[in-house]
């Protein structure tokens, strides 16, 4: 088991290696950041001075092992535009971003859970039918179109909440956060509704499916026969068996919703990681964007490395299949 | 819904006025700096013109007026001399002096980790002496008569508190310490700019407590903020939003063709190393056909400046035969746009030699520039009318912007910060050469050594009258040789509730100190 952690380790460390290649070479590719950074009034010695300090004069293969070495001591490297370490600007950006996708997360299970267990109480009355309906323009909707509709209506018709920005902000564990002012909240309204739309349809439809199975199996009508009140069959026995599958889909998805929320900063100008993605890809700040991009990798390749591994502890069959 | 509409507006012009004293500012574009000489980028400069003076500075118009600097003057062929406003104070209440412009023209050319900075701007400045505390001597290599017109980009910065400072010192505010009619408060990246007034600033009385400029890169929510009452002004409104803008009441929009130009840029090098460039049959051909100068007017009398202006940029530009607006310094009034003519066009190709035309691939990049893919569809068509087959190939400007030198032809903007000829004919048209120092954008390979002269002759000549009319040769003589095929002006605009005004600025900077109460 231990050797066997060591592979699985020592794997996901080629997977990161192969990643920093292709990210590398891939940034290359798209262009040449000299071109997109200098004004047209740069001099030759502007630019020859621009080359050398960022250190694009070097052949790939050193800009490279220099990147690498960069890399192992935490160091990723110091962006072109903002003249400040990519990590750093990336970390600060952070919290605004996680912020963001935790209320679309809390937004999805307060709204989503509700309406599912209406509609999968009693399938056939027009309430549910109008829910269910409803909740498939919720997959189906553009999540740029929903956002724009909201700022349409909310700010712009009835004025009744901010389009853009974050607000006033509290600090708290030395981050600055929006969600504990009135100003902060309001701000937090409608981009957080807008990322959160998509998976409130899902919550919806998970837990409606689960009721509906739940009413028709054997414990339920036990109960029932045993004369207890169905608002205790369906908040207690019912609910705590929906709400398995419902947690463990919430869970997956916060990665998705923080890498969708790259639109939603961008139309809500909600200074995120997305928003400076977004930027940093227009003006091909590469420290930046492999900053980002190396962050997520370590992130996915950790997740993965260590479901792994617990799902081998938990499994003994698992073991025995790799014959170690 | 009207009535609606118009009620919602007066509840946002009333809940706007009662804070009438704080500014906010939509603004499209991404600050990355408060360091004034970090990165010559428009965004950054509007800031640094609020916090930070120059020696001259520009009206909205862009004619050059004093600024830190009271007067100037040529003291001999390479000698400047400015005399400095008395009494100027830094925000932390120091005195400004000479010396303060001296340790600035040190340091702006030589921040580090610059990405394209302001050493073009100071150009063959040899040495710079306080002579005393506010008198400034300034010597040059060579003559440089708009040494002034350069000056005026540069920000000057204190001594006392920009010594051994870092970009981090400014952007935390530290050493973020001008002369300007606002005071530092806070920089977040990515979300705001946030400052006050400097009640002792020489320039005049400013409108506004505070102003804060708010980062809204995306275009539908900058509109959306404006209607909703979220901001005051907003910079680069789309266009096409400017109708229902204009249209709603409580929100006017002001515009001016800008210094920001449009036009085709042409490949000259040999056509073995040029893409997008074929016979009429798809085969290589022997030569570059826009080697050719009739090839080249042929495609320019073939296009309807006016129709795309109006129908594809919706007003949003003016149509033009140069790259400067009227009025602007070494405008050529006898260069004019003429009405398109086919035939015309189709018998200068055939007399250069293509009865048939030849096929043509016209780049056009999709997010740098408003409607840039959809003018360059429409001059496809113009063009393949007579019988220039033309595609269009739209890419992403991160990928367009390094591929240009291979492209047959291809779509640019230049938004000139010389405010005059010079920018174009030094820097995209002079030949490529170190020991000259021209052509260090010039990424067409133009080369003509008789523009070469022109040039160089115009900008050392230190009379404005005589300099303007050899720069208004230079420029006749471009046209005449078709080296660039221009476009059209864009127009700056920007929109704002009632009771406010701001006069559009050809340099499309959005200045805070400049936005009026009406």
């Amino acid at each position: 088991m231990t050797f066997w952690i060591f592979r699985r380790v020592l794997q996901a460390l080629v997977v990161v290696l192969a990643m920093t290649l292709i990210v590398f070479l891939g940034l290359h590719a798209i262009g040449d950041p000299v071109e997109i950074l200098l004004p047209p009034e740069a001099s030759f010695e502007d630019r020859a001075k621009m080359i050398s300090e960022l250190g694009l004069d070097l052949p790939l293969h050193e800009q490279y092992v220099r990147f690498l070495a960069g890399l192992l001591q935490g160091n990723l490297g110091t962006s072109y535009v903002f003249n400040e370490p990519a990590a750093q600007l990336i970390l600060s950006r952070l919290p605004a971003t996680l912020e963001l996708a935790l209320a679309a997360v809390f937004l999805s299970v307060i709204i989503g859970l509700p309406l599912g267990l209406v509609a999968g109480r009693n399938p056939n009355s027009w309430l549910s039918k109008t829910i269910m309906r409803g909740s498939i323009l919720g997959f189906s909707l553009p999540l740029f179109w929903v956002a724009i509709l909201l700022i349409l209506i909310f700010s712009v018709q009835l004025n009744w909440l901010p389009s853009t920005g974050r607000g006033d902000t509290v600090e708290l564990f030395g981050t600055e956060w929006s969600f504990l002012t009135t100003d902060g909240l309001r701000h937090l309204i409608l981009p957080a509704f807008s990322l959160a739309l998509f998976n409130i349809a899902m919550v919806l439809r998970l837990t409606e499916s689960g009721v509906r199975e739940a009413y028709g199996s054997e414990y339920v009508k036990f109960a029932r026969a045993k004369g207890i009140s169905p608002r205790r069959i369906l908040l207690t026995h019912v609910l705590k068996n929906v709400l398995i599958p419902v947690v463990t889909i919430v869970g997956l998805d916060i990665g998705n919703t923080i890498a969708f929320s790259v639109v939603t900063e961008t139309i809500f100008a909600w200074p995120g990681v997305g928003k400076i993605i977004i930027d940093s890809i227009s003006a091909l700040d590469r420290p930046v964007i492999v900053a980002y991009l190396m962050m997520v990798v370590i992130l996915f390749v950790c997740i993965n490395m260590i479901v792994d591994i617990v799902y081998r502890i938990l499994d003994p069959r698992m073991r025995l299949e790799e014959g170690h | 819904m009207q009535k609606f509409m118009i009620a919602v507006a007066l509840a946002t012009g009333l809940t706007a006025s009662a804070h009438a004293e704080d500014l906010l500012i939509g603004t499209g574009a991404t600050i990355t700096s408060i360091d004034p000489h970090f990165y010559n980028a428009s965004p950054n400069n509007s800031i640094a013109m609020q916090i930070f003076d120059r020696l001259a500075e520009r009206t909205a118009a862009g004619r050059l007026v004093p600024g830190l600097a009271e007067s100037w003057e040529a003291t001999g062929e390479t000698e400047w001399t400015f005399h400095l406003r008395q009494g100027v104070t830094w925000h932390d209440g120091e005195a400004f002096t000479a010396e303060d412009v001296v340790f600035t023209l040190d340091r702006a050319g030589d921040v580090p980790n610059s990405p394209g900075g302001f050493g073009g701007f100071l150009r063959g400045i040899e040495n710079a002496v306080a002579v005393d505390d506010h008198t400034l001597v300034i010597t040059t290599d060579v003559p440089v008569p708009d040494l002034p017109g350069n000056l005026a980009n540069i920000a000057v910065v204190s001594q006392h508190a920009g010594e051994g400072a870092e970009t981090s010192d400014y952007n935390d505010g530290s050493a973020a310490i001008g002369t300007g009619a606002f005071e530092f408060v806070s920089f977040s990246n990515g979300d705001a700019v946030e400052l006050k007034r400097n009640d002792q600033w020489w320039g005049g009385e400013v409108a506004w407590e505070s102003a804060t400029y708010k980062m809204m890169t995306s275009e539908g929510g900058r509109t959306a903020a404006l209607l909703s009452g979220d901001v005051d002004i907003i910079d680069t409104p789309p266009a096409a939003d400017l109708p229902r803008l204009n249209s709603t009441d409580g929100i006017h929009v002001t515009s001016v063709p800008g210094l920001r130009v449009i036009y085709f840029e042409i490949n000259y090098r040999e056509i073995s190393e040029v893409t997008g460039l074929t016979d009429s049959n798809g085969q290589a051909l022997e030569v570059n056909p826009l080697q050719d100068v009739e090839v080249r007017r042929a495609l320019s009398m073939a296009i309807n400046r006016e129709a795309i202006v109006e129908r594809i940029m919706q007003g949003t530009a003016t149509a033009s035969a140069q790259w400067l607006p009227e009025g602007a310094f070494s405008y050529a009034p006898d260069v004019t746009v003429s009405n398109a003519d086919l035939e015309a066009a189709k018998d200068k190709l055939a007399q250069a030699g293509y009865p048939e035309g030849f096929q043509l691939t016209l780049y056009a990049p999709n997010d740098r520039y408003p409607n840039a893919p959809e003018v360059a569809q429409a001059v496809a068509q113009m063009w393949t009318r007579i019988g220039v087959q033309t595609s269009v190939e739209v890419l992403p400007w991160s990928t367009y912007s390094s591929a240009r030198e291979s492209y047959a032809i291809h779509i640019i903007g230049l938004g000139n910060s010389t405010f005059d000829a010079t920018s174009m004919l030094i820097n995209r048209l002079g030949t490529r050469e170190e020991a000259t120092g021209m052509g260090a954008s010039n990424v067409s390979a133009y080369s003509n050594p008789e523009l070469d002269a022109l040039t160089m002759e115009a900008i050392s000549i230190v009379d404005e009258t005589e300099r303007e009319q050899a720069l208004i040769e230079a420029v006749e003589f471009v046209i005449e040789d078709q080296a660039i095929i221009p476009l059209y002006q864009q127009s700056n605009a920007w929109a704002m509730r009632d009771g406010i005004d701001y006069e559009p600025r050809i340099d499309e900077r959005t200045l805070a100190k400049d936005v009026v109460l009406d």
